[in-house]
């Protein structure tokens, strides 16, 4: 069984606290990316799980079983490692049958198991090669295929595209998901780039300073932050943040410049928020448009043509704001421009709890 | 002094080698000049003061049908068999575990490495008092304690050689066991991690990982320690007071050279025995460079 359970898992090194209170429940056959900015403890986890590390309190569960004091070995898990750690020495064949001439597995068992994962893989012909005399892809691959045959009811990723470049990365992305699809084994899987946490994973848990900030699907994590960082950490361009004051009625914000924004939700009057949004929910109104889209008025001070669409940055209440739109428009510098967006489409965060209102 | 009108990189060159002049002075005026002159000189007839008077090769073949050489050529293998495998071996079990200690780490690596900065004839001496009978003696004081019949040891044809191998072994792990140490820091931890959950034991680990990625320090200290004892001569000059016996059972090749050249005055015969002995060196380098240099 894949499942994992952690419940107020802590890890210290020396005085200094990386993880605290971690709760994560994976299902059988989930894929979960841990994701976080570096340092935030999302790695150290992963350890914990694989039992390179030992944890200073809570409890790891695998399947039924508690595997605290598990060896890494019998936990029933294969991890990829960032670098890969293939042996440099030995064969790609040699690499891939290690666990299993480690477990003393029978020779035509290997030689079989070997000859599936070479298949599966597509690393055939690459079998009797060193891995210095492989592409950083299909080193990756020999990664993954030495995980794959000791057939775990875990794999264990951590950062395992970083070391490759864009083009590739998205191919490898697009492997791994196929890949989970057909062994549909549970992987938790480490990265530092929420794009690819978007896009491999069935739930994201989105870390900081130690803690799990936010646990969810990615659609949840993207409509729905829970607080600020996870708002600015998830989606690219990142989330704007207005700072506003609630008005008396609590359905509607004051900026700074005195611009007023309907909310979405009623909140405490004279609170200090502050405003979410992503620069896809912007758009370039027209001065003669209908007037019931909530508006905001600035003054362009940056056009960055990315081809089909271009991010604008506009000072808004003296503060910058970037919105997406189609094309390239055709704009002056410093021209007053006028943003509309749904009023749905806004993010209310408080802003002393940084917690999301809703 | 450098005409501006030259490239950059021809000026680069012509800096690199005025600086490099020097030192190619030198080792040719004092290293490669003697060299080739000792050549020379192994087919000569000379008494180091008289004139060198052309013999072809009766250096040689008078070598090749001496008794004394071949002994002596034993015995230069015996202190390169057991000093290479006991050093070697014991260099790395000390570095293997050093590896694995924190607490006083510093210090015993320093520990260990004192005796290699250590002048030969000293430590020889002290070995030499050592081996003395009781109640001189601290082994045959130490054997006798423990009511172990006493040992000759320096005094003895057959264990002579292995008394004087005992301190030079002592001498050169210190600086095995620093590289060894080096060589395993060098062996990046997730290798040891994807083991660990591989479910690899430690001699698999031992002989599958770490042996193999540390074939580079193996080869190095393996080429360097050979030439060592193939060249050793301090000790065995210190221990035995100059004679390399008792019965010769001790000389190594270069004491014979020495008694050859500067006891006897046989300058020719002494080159010739120089030039086997670099040849043998040369061999031995080649051999193992090309059994343990393979690529990895």
């Amino acid at each position: 069984m894949g499942r994992l359970t952690i419940s107020g898992l802590g890890k210290s090194f020396g005085g200094m606290e990386v993880l605290r209170d971690i709760a994560l429940d994976v299902r059988d056959g989930e894929f979960v990316v841990l994701v976080g900015p570096s340092g935030c403890g999302k790695s150290t986890l992963l350890r914990l799980i694989a039992g390179l590390e030992e944890a200073t309190e809570g409890e790891i569960r695998i399947g039924e079983r508690v595997v605290n004091d598990v060896p890494p070995k019998d936990r029933d898990i294969a991890m990829v490692f960032q670098n890969y750690a293939l042996y440099p020495h030995m064969s790609v064949r040699r690499n891939i049958a290690f666990a299993l001439r480690a477990k003393g597995r029978p020779k035509e068992e290997i030689e079989a198991k070997v000859a599936e994962a070479a298949r599966v893989l597509e690393l055939d012909a690459l079998l009797d090669r060193r891995p210095g005399e492989l592409s950083g892809g299909q080193r990756q691959r020999v990664a993954i295929g030495r995980a794959m045959v000791r057939d775990p009811s875990i794999f264990l990723f951590d950062e395992p595209l970083s070391n490759l470049d864009a083009k590739l990365r998205h191919q490898m992305r697009a492997e791994l998901k196929k890949l989970h699809r057909t062994l549909g084994t549970t992987i938790v899987y480490v990265t530092h780039d929420q794009l690819e946490a978007m896009t491999l994973a069935d739930r994201i848990a989105v870390m900081r300073g130690g803690r799990i900030e936010q646990f969810g699907s990615p659609l949840e994590l993207y409509s729905r932050p829970a607080n600020l960082f996870v708002a600015g950490f998830i989606g690219s361009p990142a989330m704007n943040f207005l700072k506003a004051e609630v008005e008396a009625s609590g359905t509607v914000a004051r900026l700074a410049d005195g611009a007023a924004l309907p909310l979405p939700v009623t909140a405490p009057s004279g609170r200090r928020i502050t405003i979410g949004i992503r620069p896809d929910d912007l758009s370039l109104v027209g001065p003669g448009a209908e007037t019931g889209a909530a508006r905001l008025s600035g003054r362009l001070a940056m056009v960055e043509p990315l081809g089909s669409e271009s991010l604008l940055t506009v000072v808004c209440a003296g503060q910058e704001i970037v919105c997406k739109v189609p094309g390239i428009p055709a704009l002056a510098d410093d021209a007053p421009l006028s943003l509309g967006l749904a009023p749905q489409a806004l993010h209310v965060f408080d802003s002393e709890s940084t917690l999301r209102l809703s | 002094m450098v005409p501006a009108r030259l490239s950059l990189s021809a000026r680069r060159a012509l800096w690199a080698w005025a600086f490099l002049a020097v030192p190619i002075v030198f080792y040719v005026t004092i290293r490669l000049y003697p060299a080739v002159d000792a050549f020379v000189m192994s087919f000569t007839n000379w008494n180091i003061v008289g004139t060198r008077a052309f013999n072809g090769l009766d250096n040689y073949l008078r070598l090749f049908g001496d008794p004394r050489f071949w002994t002596v050529l034993r015995n230069t293998f015996v202190y390169l068999g057991a000093g290479l495998v006991v050093s070697m071996g014991l260099a790395f079990a000390v570095a293997y575990h050093l590896d694995k200690v924190r607490f006083g780490h510093g210090f015993l690596r320093a520990l260990y490495f004192v005796p290699h900065i250590t002048t030969a004839v000293a430590m020889a001496w002290v070995w030499r008092w050592f081996y003395q009978p009781v109640p001189v003696g601290l082994f045959n004081d130490l054997l006798v304690a423990v009511g172990l019949p006493q040992q000759p040891f320096l005094r003895s044809t057959g264990q002579a050689l292995f008394a004087i191998l005992a301190p030079a072994v002592w001498a050169g792990i210190g600086f095995q066991i620093v590289i060894f140490l080096a060589g395993l820091k060098a062996i990046p931890a997730h290798y040891y991690e994807a083991a660990a959950l591989d479910g690899a034991g430690p001699w698999r680990v031992l002989f599958e990982i770490t042996l193999p990625l540390l074939r580079p320090t193996v080869v190095f200290l393996t080429v360097t320690s050979s030439i060592a004892y193939l060249r050793i001569f301090d000790y065995v000059y210190a221990m035995t007071l100059g004679t390399g016996g008792p019965l010769d059972s001790t000389k190594p090749i270069v004491l014979m050279i020495f008694e050859t050249a500067f006891k006897n005055f046989e300058m020719g015969y002494a080159a010739a025995q120089t030039v086997v002995l670099f040849l043998i060196l040369l061999a031995i380098s080649l051999l193992q460079l090309r059994l343990m240099d393979r690529r990895p």
